[in-house]
């Protein structure tokens, strides 16, 4: 082996152009890598994701074509004016979002990422590194806007008889749009770091306390501090007038919505080229600003993305200490009559989840929104004209329920096993079944869903004033959409595990995940389903409908014959999930 | 070469490097040793721009790291502890884009330290595939693509095979007899002792220790010691 290297050319810094083609190139070859083995390997997932993202597009093109339609013929609301506030409310709520995710964004992309660490040992400048990230930042948080946003637009058009061109303005007005909010947030990731790196933890404070506090007073704007009924022309004129902060020129979703306006606008006695003309100059106006703006971030980026880092690098570390103990104690003390393995256990996945923020904190909020939803329900049950509803929705609430449940399974529950993979020495050589751990799995899984899905399902049938016989149906129905979401996560995590990854939401969005997701999706709808339709014919029956063909003693034995159908159900996935997971568990080498 | 003049850096409070000077001229293999938590990765990445000194400053090949890194980042490689690989590349397509990187246009400087590390067989799959001797391979033959005149090495030999470990003192023996000026750190005391021309022992931010093998060995024998036991006994006072 020679150490010397034929050396044809020196080596020399690159310029600016030069850079940029190689990173073009970095990008490309990711990118074509990426979906080559994506539809190789997993094309299930591949087509699950662009079937759902096909379905998302169509379901919010045909509400707001509906919705565009009926406030053009039916409610005679469909003026300019009302769709200059919707537009810009909408718009402005997505420029924050926008904002907030570019700067989470690159602050994971530039300050946490090893392949950063790499490239500032090397000679490739801070801006073009910054312009590497920032790319994917908007790429990133793009794709998201353009799936929201185009079929409010499209719908728009198709509603007002726009001309081609506006469909041909619309891509490059959301994507020079998209630009601003990103290089905004890019700024301010930017400058924070600089100026506060040894702040960081008060600064994530006061942000999720910015972003709760705007997320807040936008529902309480819109839902509670009202002085009309819920969904009536008067709430809606009266949110409109609440929310016109949003029509502020100086808003660059303001000039959005203005571009997309004019040239959808067809007046008599208008020339056409004066609304494509005056729409191109709003695409000029938020052309340039994206482009000042990613100047900025990337002359910025240039003076103080080594000194930042440095300093984020070298900023005095917390070292984490372990408080709420009692909790522990507090555990222990409820389980002490069960089995000291499974006690250990379902301790240990207990202390797991409560010292990782990530996991309880995406649970938080989605209980939460739904706990805020039900909290507004009454409103529902006044509104509704028909008392049947009522029963209806009571079991939608379920699906939802259901439905966030199967996701945290997916993305928590599923790939805990992996993750033990990893570490399974550690399990597989103590004195114990490995049954026991998979058991430990499903009863922590099981019973840390039901305590608050049930008292969510408890807090919806209040507000609708159900029968005591439809909550007790309810809550055996969430008990069996709990046990059974649980053991497919458990027995699918123990027979495909992903022990390679190491990132859980790796896992989670593999091949395994993917089915657990769809497996726990037609679990839920059949449970459901099974319970809620002649519970619901039953309600019907009662109300005085269909008695013609049923009587309540039909509906009644029906209902029973579905609620034992679902418990059948339920058993049976509950065994078989957990009997397939044993099987496979058992067969694991470490 | 690298210089470090009366270089000082902190984490909050803690002091890391504390008022260092050392010089390793070209051609040398530095040993850098000591306990962890020592201060050794963070002198290293303060020579290849990853860090930056509160007070002195650090110099590769006379250009300050801090005022003008790119210059001195175009003459140094650096090999952390854990190298940074693209999944989804192959090993051919990185060696391509570091090459690029530094302007250095066409295949033949990849083909030729893809020949040297023998990594024919499997260097057009994706580097994800990799076992970790089959990454520091790619490693080394990427950092040393544009023939630096300083390679810093971070804990080179850790989680490598025999066979793998010998590739690399080889190597590096090699780089420094061509001139190259090699900054390694490691835990390993006979590492240091088999290849390193001069060793340095930093103990809580300061070097306790610079010489030769020759010197450590001297300083041991008037101390009756062995070298481990000389080695405990500098690292153990400080702790």
């Amino acid at each position: 082996m020679s150490p010397e290297s034929p050396i044809a050319e020196p080596p020399r810094l690159l310029n600016l152009v030069e850079e940029a083609r190689l990173y073009r190139w970095l990008h490309r070859s990711i990118l074509k890598t990426t979906l080559r083995e994506l539809l190789a390997t997993s094309r299930l997932r591949a087509s699950l994701a662009a079937f759902m993202s096909m379905v998302i597009w169509v379901a919010l093109f045909f509400i707001m074509l509906e919705g565009f339609f009926f406030l053009q013929k039916e409610a005679g609301a469909f003026t300019q004016e009302t769709v200059e506030k919707v537009f810009n409310i909408f718009y402005a709520s997505l420029m924050i979002m926008l904002f907030f995710s570019s700067a989470i964004l690159l602050y994971g992309g530039i300050y946490q990422s090893q392949e950063v660490r790499f490239l500032m040992t090397t000679p490739t400048s801070p801006e073009r590194i910054f312009q590497y990230k920032f790319s994917e930042a908007v790429f990133l948080s793009g794709w998201g806007f353009i799936l929201i946003g185009s079929p409010m637009l499209v719908a728009y058009g198709i509603v007002v008889g726009a001309n081609w061109y506006y469909y041909v303005l619309l891509l490059p007005l959301m994507i020079a749009f998209a630009f601003i909010p990103t290089g905004l947030g890019a700024i301010v990731c930017l400058a924070t770091v600089h100026f506060f790196a040894p702040l960081r933890r008060p600064i994530v404070v006061v942000s999720a306390l910015t972003v709760f506090g705007l997320v807040a007073w936008s529902v309480w704007t819109v839902f509670f501090s009202r002085q009309n009924e819920l969904l009536t022309p008067e709430w809606f004129e009266e949110t409109m007038i609440r929310l016109s902060t949003a029509e502020n020129r100086l808003f660059p979703s303001w000039w959005l919505c203005s571009g997309i306006l004019e040239a959808a606008r067809s007046e008599s006695g208008r020339l056409e080229y004066q609304s494509w003309a005056q729409a191109i100059l709003f695409f000029a106006l938020l052309a340039s600003n994206a482009l000042f703006l990613q100047m900025i971030a990337s002359l910025l980026a240039g003076r103080i993305l080594f000194v930042s880092y440095n300093r984020l690098q070298t900023a005095v570390r917390h070292r984490r200490t372990i408080g709420f103990r009692w909790l522990d104690q507090w555990m222990t003390k409820i389980l002490s009559s069960s089995p000291t393995a499974i006690r250990l256990l379902l301790i240990k996945d207990f202390r797991l989840v409560r010292r990782d923020p990530l996991q309880w904190a995406q649970f938080l909020i989605f209980f939460g929104l739904v706990g805020l939803y039900f909290l507004n329900i009454k409103s529902i049950q006044d509104a509704a004209p028909f008392a049947g509803w009522v029963n209806l929705v009571s079991f939608l609430n379920l699906l939802v329920v259901g439905l966030i449940l199967s996701t945290f399974t997916t993305r928590f529950i599923f790939p805990m096993i992996s993750l033990e993979g990893q570490k399974f020495w550690i399990l597989g050589l103590l004195p114990i079944e490995r049954e026991t751990i998979l058991r430990g799995k499903f009863l922590f899984a099981s019973i840390g869903t039901f305590l608050p899905s049930s008292l969510l399902i408890l807090l919806s049938d209040s507000l609708l004033q159900l029968p005591g016989t439809i909550v007790a149906v309810h809550e055996l129905v969430c008990l069996l959409l709990c046990a059974g979401l649980a053991a497919i996560a458990v027995g699918l995590g123990a027979s495909i595990p992903n022990l390679r990854a190491i990132s859980p939401s790796k896992i989670a969005s593999g091949f395994g995940g993917t089915l657990n997701l769809v497996l726990s999706a037609v679990y839920i709808i059949f449970i459901v389903g099974v319970a809620a339709g002649p519970c619901h014919l039953d309600a019907l029956v009662g109300l005085g409908h269909l008695s013609e063909f049923f009587s309540p003693e039909k509906t009644q034995t029906a209902m029973l014959i579905g609620i034992l159908i679902a418990v059948a159900v339920g058993i049976w996935t509950v065994y078989f999930m957990l009997r397939i997971g044993f099987r496979a568990f058992r067969q694991m080498e470490f | 070469m690298i210089e470090y003049h009366g270089v000082s850096r902190s984490y909050g409070d803690r002091l890391a490097v504390d008022h260092l000077d050392l010089s390793i001229p070209a051609g040398e293999l530095f040993a850098f040793l000591g306990p962890n938590g020592a201060g050794k990765t963070t002198t290293m990445k303060m020579a290849v721009g990853l860090l930056q000194p509160n007070q002195g400053h650090v110099r590769v090949c006379g250009h300050d790291v801090a005022k003008e890194p790119r210059e001195a980042k175009s003459k140094l490689s650096y090999v952390p502890d854990e190298p940074h690989l693209y999944d989804k590349l192959t090993g051919r397509e990185f060696l391509q884009f570091i090459s690029d990187m530094y302007g250095m246009h066409g295949t033949e400087h990849a083909d030729c330290e893809i020949e040297r590390f023998g990594m024919g067989k499997f260097i057009d799959e994706l580097t994800e595939t990799y076992s970790h001797g089959m990454k520091q391979r790619l490693v080394f033959a990427s950092a040393f693509l544009h023939k630096p005149e300083v390679l810093v090495v971070d804990e080179p030999m850790v989680g490598l095979d025999p066979q793998n470990i010998r590739l690399v003192k080889d190597i590096l023996r090699a780089q420094a007899a061509a001139g190259t000026t090699v900054f390694m750190s490691t835990h390993a005391l006979e590492i240091a002792e088999e290849i390193g021309d001069r060793i340095g022992i930093i103990v809580g931010g300061r070097i306790r220790f610079l010489g030769t093998l020759a010197d450590l060995k001297e300083k041991c024998r008037q101390q009756n010691s062995t070298l481990e036991e000389m080695f405990l006994e500098m690292t153990h006072e400080e702790n």
